[in-house]
């Protein structure tokens, strides 16, 4: 589930759609200039939205799934790749599958596209040469998914929807584990496997910055 | 298309079909947390009636019906993304 209609008054999710609208804006322009593989990005955005419906069971009767972008911005050697794909995602999954409302379509872009993806990346990037490609996607992507949630609690506070303190103890606490046994698992597992099994897929770029 | 990327997106298609099969139907972070709230109670409104709702499809019965929205979702994200990027590069 993503934040859906009502969450979020009019007017606040107003803010987040204009700011997500300028990111995804310039992801575009990533697309444009830096990367011209639509294949490879569709496929990536096709299995993205294929494991968001992975949800993994964790403790207290909840579960949780994998968001995938800082595996995108990893893979692809920029967050604004995270940006674009989970964009498109978020968009499909609001008018089509009723997963997310489309009022508040660029808060969860916001937090899912953007937060995500630059928190997780530059963790990664950060990490990477004192513990390795596993270890600083693993860390990187656990980071981007609390980032996230964490920025969601944020939103539902200012909306009044959530109290601040409980919301965010909540969501930090759920999406903590969640990062453990989904987001940052999956992410060191698919990063390792396609470097191991076909480095070629990924662009020159991407490849070296991996 | 390479062949690296033909082998991948085969891969997603099944990783696509089990999902709904092998997932948690409990209910997740977002929802739980939502579920503590007096005030988030009776706010979640449904604007748009999706033709998919809760990744099922009308006229076809239980863990199938996810299965047909996953795989049609999945080519619909590939389509979109595809079209999408193809437009941007192109613009160059």
């Amino acid at each position: 589930m993503h934040i859906p209609d009502g969450f979020i008054p009019l007017g606040q999710a107003a803010v987040y759609s204009a700011v997500a609208l300028l990111f995804a804006a310039r992801s575009f322009k990533w697309v444009r200039e830096e990367f011209g593989e639509a294949p490879l990005l569709a496929t990536l955005a096709a299995g993205i939205f294929a494991i968001q419906a992975l949800n993994v069971p964790i403790p207290w009767g909840t579960s949780g799934h994998m968001t995938g972008g800082v595996l995108a911005a990893i893979l692809l050697g920029s967050p604004w790749a995270g940006v674009f794909i989970l964009s498109i995602v978020l968009l499909v999954q609001a008018l089509f599958f009723a997963d997310g409302g489309i009022t508040v379509l660029g808060a969860n872009i916001l937090n899912i596209g953007v937060i995500s993806s630059f928190a997780g990346y530059y963790t990664y990037l950060a990490l990477k040469r004192r513990v390795g490609i596993a270890g600083a996607s693993f860390a990187g992507a656990w980071f981007g998914l609390v980032a996230a949630a964490l920025a969601t609690a944020v939103e539902l506070a200012i909306a009044g929807t959530f109290p601040l303190r409980e919301g965010l103890l909540f969501m930090g606490m759920y999406h903590a584990v969640i990062g453990l046994v989904a987001e940052g698992t999956l992410t060191a597992l698919v990063v390792t496997t396609v470097l191991k099994v076909s480095p070629e897929i990924l662009p020159a770029r991407a490849r070296e910055v991996v | 298309m390479r062949r690296g990327h033909a082998v991948a997106l085969g891969m997603v298609f099944i990783l696509a079909a089990l999902a709904p099969i092998l997932a948690s139907s409990n209910p997740d972070g977002l929802e739980k947390t939502a579920e503590k709230f007096e005030s988030a109670q009776g706010r979640e409104v449904e604007l748009l009636s999706s033709p998919f709702p809760d990744y099922t499809v009308y006229g076809i019965e239980g863990t199938a019906s996810e299965v047909v929205a996953m795989l049609i979702g999945t080519a619909l994200v590939f389509a979109v993304s595809l079209g999408i990027a193809k437009a941007v590069a192109r613009a160059r």
